[in-house]
């Protein structure tokens, strides 16, 4: 089926995936993309789903990321950043909340699903786990600049752990204004080497 | 003719040895085309669902350092590094160590890459020879080039690793011609498990233009038509398609090859390093990684793709071709022997109990089979005790047998074929056959030669003969 095909061209494919779906074989595609073995046919019905813009596509690719297979979950998280919905990026953000798979992949599905998702994840800066605060930290310069949020990056360069102290440099000097002098020059004499480069840099940045 | 009756009965005992070791090692390799078959699938169907574009561009990919080890390396190196510059990737550094080059392999890269002396220390280093200038490139931030004595190659990968700045390193050879999303494919199961997977290679081909391959140029052109370069390819081919990706599925994948190796960097140090005292580096540090891991318990996925990313180089002649496996079959035996330790203990999993009895007697041994097979052969017709009709079809049914994980390769490099001219596929194909006649006896010969040196103690490395490549430089 060519709506199926990954080298299908995205414009091409929507009005196929959604002729497919109105289609005889609508009911049999909803049913593998719920459970069909092998893996890759559940997915093959997922992709057919989410390029015909259907909103069941995000709830059947949640279970499919959620699942604990490796491969079904990467597949899911791809088709994911290809559905420009806001459910679409507040499944990846759950996903990555939750590790449930590789979260650099997950943030990677986030960037290029480009919804503003800065409302989920803003409260996990102060998160106790450090995993999330160094995310929400590096996903930070993706969102739409929102009162304050300079302020609590620049807070958490006192952060114990050092990749979130980094996380919040690098984004606070894509942010720009006036507190990455400070915090840059607070990190300069860091003891860890990866954030005291990256402290130099937001300087650099800022002249 | 009279011979005495011992001899018939060692004659008869020997054959039926044999007999049992090619039935064992035929059922074996059954069972691993069939899993390579499903492996292949599956890799494919992850690949498909990628979006390579995405991964390639995103800030959230992993960082690869690239370390090229160049010894004498100047009919190619410009370009290589050319290709690896190339790369999609988002953020990865290439390292080129030139291993006391005595040709123009500097001169050129300083010409072509503007290079200037610079300054800089390694955050940790491993052992190896004295660097005499560091250079880093005005054209490409990413570029380093470190100019060093002569220390053998895994003393210039050390070097390399040493200035590594990422969490992965990508250890690639200075002949080897890369396509553009090389590290793109090779890095797609460590972004999505970079805590398990340690180590990575995928396939590349072979070919005695491995630039014009690389660049895209052979799709519609016809095959190199040296048999001996198809043979070599289908060797290659077999070897991954079939027996790596089934090893990488029972978790004991043990050589990672050096003309693509991905390894994680905090392994490597943790192993201290690729051991100069081995004849090969990559072999060897495959088995040591896996051993030290295992032992430990941690979690130490080897992982081999069926994608292909390069092409590179092999023998254009049959006595460069018999040199080159005299030295894999004594690297083979060499680290095999270093590790037996490893040989049916549980703790070691199914390296212990499947990957090194799979070594030890059809990697290790194989030639020493192979020859008193041949031996056995000479007797049986000395005595007249052979019956032709029934060796006939024996042969006839080996030859069968052989071609088969020959044709299912074929069938699994399908997709990268693809572009290829039919005859150029059926070509591989009918060359299955002819492997037994045409190929074997030169594997016979190298393995005999590299057993003997290995139990002889011999060490020495040798340089392929290049072909005369058409690179500009």
């Amino acid at each position: 089926m060519l709506s199926a095909d990954p080298a299908t061209p995205a414009q091409e494919a929507r009005p196929l995936a959604r002729r497919a779906l109105e289609s005889e074989l609508g009911p049999g595609i909803l049913r593998d993309a719920a459970s069909a073995r092998p893996w890759w046919r559940r997915i093959a019905a997922l992709r057919v789903l989410t390029r015909s813009g259907d909103e069941r596509a995000p709830e059947l690719l949640r279970r499919a990321l959620f699942s604990g297979h490796k491969p079904l979950a990467g597949a899911a998280a791809a088709l994911l950043a290809q559905d420009a919905s806001r459910r679409a990026a507040e499944v990846l953000v759950e996903g990555l909340i939750s590790d449930v798979y590789s979260s650099s992949r997950l943030a990677t599905a986030l960037e290029q699903n480009g919804s503003p998702v800065g409302d989920l994840l803003r409260p996990r800066l102060r998160d106790s786990d450090s995993r999330l605060r160094y995310w929400a930290a590096y996903l930070a310069a993706r969102w739409p600049r929102a009162d304050g949020l300079d302020a609590e990056l620049a807070a958490l360069v006192t952060d114990p752990d050092p990749l979130v102290r980094k996380a919040a440099i690098q984004s606070l000097a894509s942010l720009g204004g006036p507190l990455v002098e400070g915090a840059a020059a607070r990190l300069r004499n860091d003891p860890i080497d990866f954030v005291r480069t990256h402290a130099v840099r937001a300087l650099e940045s800022g002249r | 003719m009279t011979a005495h009756p011992g001899l018939f009965a060692c004659v008869y005992a020997l054959f039926v040895v044999c007999l049992v070791y090619t039935g064992a090692l035929y059922v074996f390799v059954a069972w691993l085309v069939i899993l390579g078959v499903r492996e292949a699938r599956e890799r494919r169907e992850q690949s498909a669902a990628e979006d390579f574009g995405a991964l390639a561009a995103s800030r959230f990919t992993i960082p690869v350092s690239v370390v090229v080890p160049a010894w004498n390396e100047e009919v190619a190196i410009v370009s290589v590094v050319r290709m690896l510059l190339a790369q999609n990737y988002s953020e990865y550094e290439v390292i080129v160590v030139s291993d006391g080059s005595t040709d123009r392999t500097i001169p050129l890269l300083r010409e072509a890459y503007d290079l200037e002396p610079v300054e800089r220390t390694p955050r940790e280093a491993l052992p190896h020879a004295r660097i005499r200038t560091l250079y880093g490139s005005r054209k490409h931030p990413r570029l380093t080039v470190i100019d060093k004595d002569n220390g053998g190659k895994a003393d210039a990968l050390n070097c390399g690793v040493s200035y590594a700045r990422f969490r992965y390193v990508c250890c690639v050879d200075g002949d080897t011609a890369y396509f553009p999303d090389a590290l793109a494919r090779g890095m797609r199961p460590a972004q999505n498990d970079a805590a398990a997977v340690i180590g990575l290679s995928s396939l590349f081909i072979v070919s005695r233009q491995p630039e014009t391959e690389a660049s895209g140029d052979a799709r519609g052109a016809p095959m190199d038509p040296q048999w001996l370069t198809n043979l070599q390819y289908l060797d290659l081919l077999r070897s991954f398609l079939c027996y790596r990706l089934a090893w990488s599925r029972l978790d004991f994948m043990l050589c990672i090859p050096g003309g693509f190796m991905i390894w994680r960097r905090d392994a490597i140090f943790e192993v201290g390093g690729f051991a100069p005292e081995f004849s090969c580096e990559d072999i060897e540090i495959t088995f040591r990684i896996h051993e030290r891991f295992r032992r430990m318990g941690r979690p130490c996925k080897v992982v081999i793709l069926p994608d292909v990313i390069g092409a590179t180089e092999g023998p254009a002649r049959v006595r460069d071709l018999a040199k080159q496996r005299v030295r894999w079959q004594r690297v083979v035996v060499e680290t095999v022997w270093a590790y037996r330790r490893m040989l049916a203990r549980p703790r070691y999993g199914t390296i212990g109990f499947l990957g090194m009895p799979y070594y030890v007697l059809y990697e290790a041994m194989a030639p020493f089979f192979q020859a008193v097979s041949v031996v056995t052969l000479g007797f049986a017709i000395w005595l007249r005790i052979l019956q032709w009709p029934y060796y006939i079809y024996f042969m006839g049914i080996i030859i069968f047998a052989t071609a088969i994980p020959t044709s299912v390769a074929v069938y699994l490099a399908l997709p990268s074929l693809r572009g290829r001219r039919l005859r150029d596929v059926a070509r591989l194909l009918w060359l299955g056959p002819l492997d037994f006649f045409l190929y074997r006896p030169i594997l016979l010969w190298a393995g005999v030669r590299g057993l003997w040196g290995f139990l002889r103690g011999e060490k020495a490395w040798g340089k392929l003969t290049r072909n005369a490549r058409t690179v500009e430089n």
